[in-house]
């Protein structure tokens, strides 16, 4: 694929051409958006958000990465999302007394999936990871989703989140670490050669 | 023993791991690894958080997220009129308050409003400041029994701005004068002219060949009736007839004005000039200025109203702003 040609083509209107890229690109772009949100749904339409808006500010796309781009579009329409969710928490559903006050931890909201240990158990660690990616600071959770599981390399994330290399570093190791520390909740369940120890062997 | 490092190690390790240090920090990093245990624990330890990280599954897109000319076309003009108009609402909002401020401002300075409508009296006592127009704007001695403040402030208050700053002149008993024929001052006031026509009080000029009196500008001679006798009273005391003036030798002099000698060293020319305004011409002038106050205050509402609605603009476009940045997120 030319997609250097398709770009151009796109440029001039051809719509059939920005198809073709977003071809390419989208199993990345909803990949980092479903990890980002972590809800397949709001993936979807921030993916199709995205790629929307990459069509209309494409007369701004001055060359070089057009991964680091599309990856750019999709990481603010996640900020986005996130800061609308943040605008408009969710009120959690919690039950009353006859006292009117609430029930804590009730039964009909216990998980009825399986526990952490079941999942790791059975292979999932893609549910354990997206946890810990939960706890991370949305800043720090870009940066690692697109190093360490999108693949991209410190440049292009340095175009895409828009910051010097040295903050990318910087949010990259503070994330690793933050994740270490969150997969060793689950200790014994990730894979034996994985398996992170808990204190330094002296 | 749980590791005790920087966050500054962690950052080397991360950066090791993904080959980002330089020779020369590897070199020092490798060196620092073969030397600390804790380290080399660390590194491991994200080498395998970076190894599970890198298992998770990639997720594939559900569906297509190609567009449809559909897509484009719904979406491009309602974007764009977002786009474009919150900054000519939150514009518009500014540029409303930036006028609402001058006009505030503009009707707290002072005598901002009432400057132009009065005009006439502002030269009226720009003429009272100066002593000698205020010197040559009174009447001599000999027409102020005939001539009436009143109508000297009326002549004022009636001519143009320009023409307020010079100096009122009042004859009697000759025509009109202009340059050609520059009138003999009989108790007219003294005139400025160019030409050194000035007409000293009853009549004493300070040309050389004794000519003056007399108004170069005839539009500020004000006819009387009457006027042409005048009391002999007056003549017998400061003014000259204008028979004689050809036989009175040449003043010399340092005065204040004109060169006029004063009343104590003149001798044959006494000319007393008043030091103030007489008190009615003050009210006079006060009144003019009370009329130009009326009308400022009259003109008030019609900038009241014009502050209103820029006040009211401003805020309609300022909401209209904040609505348009909402629906533009």
């Amino acid at each position: 694929m030319d997609e250097v040609g398709l770009i151009d083509a796109a440029k001039k209107g051809d719509l059939d051409s920005f198809n073709r890229l977003i071809l390419a690109y989208q199993d990345m772009a909803f990949n980092l958006a479903a990890r980002m949100l972590s809800d397949d749904d709001a993936a979807a339409d921030v993916t199709q958000v995205a790629f929307l808006s990459a069509y209309r500010s494409l007369d701004t796309f001055r060359g070089g990465s057009f991964k680091s781009w599309v990856l750019r579009m999709v990481s603010n329409a996640c900020y986005d999302e996130l800061r609308r969710r943040k605008r408009r928490p969710t009120v959690p559903l919690e039950p009353m007394t006859e006292e009117d006050e609430e029930v804590e931890s009730p039964a009909w909201l216990a998980d009825d999936g399986p526990s952490p240990e079941d999942e790791i158990e059975r292979g999932e660690l893609n549910r354990a990871i997206q946890r810990c990616l939960n706890g991370l600071p949305d800043d720090f959770r870009s940066v690692v989703i697109m190093i360490d599981i999108e693949g991209a390399d410190y440049q292009e994330v340095s175009l895409a989140v828009g910051k010097p290399l040295g903050t990318i570093k910087s949010r990259l190791a503070r994330a690793r670490l933050k994740m270490r520390d969150c997969l060793r909740q689950f200790g014994e369940l990730l894979p034996s050669v994985l398996r992170l120890d808990d204190e330094v062997v002296p | 023993m749980r590791a005790n490092l920087s966050i500054r190690d962690y950052e080397q390790i991360s950066a090791y791991l993904d080959g980002q240090l330089s020779p020369r920090d590897k070199a020092r990093f490798e060196q620092q690894l073969r030397e600390r245990q804790d380290l080399k624990t660390a590194l491991e330890d994200m080498s395998r958080t970076r190894a599970l990280l890198r298992m998770a599954p990639h997720r594939r897109a559900p569906r297509n997220f190609t567009l449809t000319p559909a897509m484009v076309q719904k979406s491009q003009p309602k974007r764009s009129f977002n786009l474009n108009l919150f900054p000519t609402l939150s514009f518009g909002s500014a540029l409303a308050a930036l006028l609402l401020v001058a006009t505030i401002l503009f009707e707290l300075m002072p005598g901002a409003v009432t400057g132009q409508m009065s005009a006439a009296p502002e030269a009226a006592r720009n003429a009272e400041n100066t002593t000698g127009a205020t010197s040559m704007m009174q009447p001599a001695p000999m027409a102020t029994s005939s001539v009436s403040a009143d109508q000297q402030m009326q002549g004022l208050a009636a001519a143009p701005e320009n023409k307020a700053v010079e100096p009122p002149v009042v004859t009697w008993g000759f025509p009109q004068a202009n340059e050609s024929s520059p009138a003999f001052g009989q108790g007219g006031g003294p005139g400025i002219d160019s030409l050194g026509r000035g007409g000293g009080s009853g009549g004493g000029g300070m040309d050389p060949s004794g000519v003056g009196g007399g108004a170069p500008d005839g539009n500020l001679v004000v006819p009387l009736d009457g006027a042409q006798s005048l009391p002999d009273a007056n003549l017998k005391q400061g003014a000259q007839p204008a028979e004689d003036f050809n036989s009175i030798p040449t003043l010399e002099g340092s005065g204040p004005v004109l060169g006029l000698p004063p009343a104590e060293q003149g001798g044959q020319y006494t000319v007393p000039l008043p030091t103030a305004l007489p008190p009615r011409e003050t009210s006079q002038t006060m009144d003019a200025g009370s009329e130009a106050e009326t009308l400022s205050t009259t003109s008030l509402p019609a900038l009241r109203w014009v502050q209103i609605g820029l006040g009211a603009a401003a805020l309609l476009l300022a909401a209209a702003a904040f609505w348009a940045w909402r629906r533009s997120r």
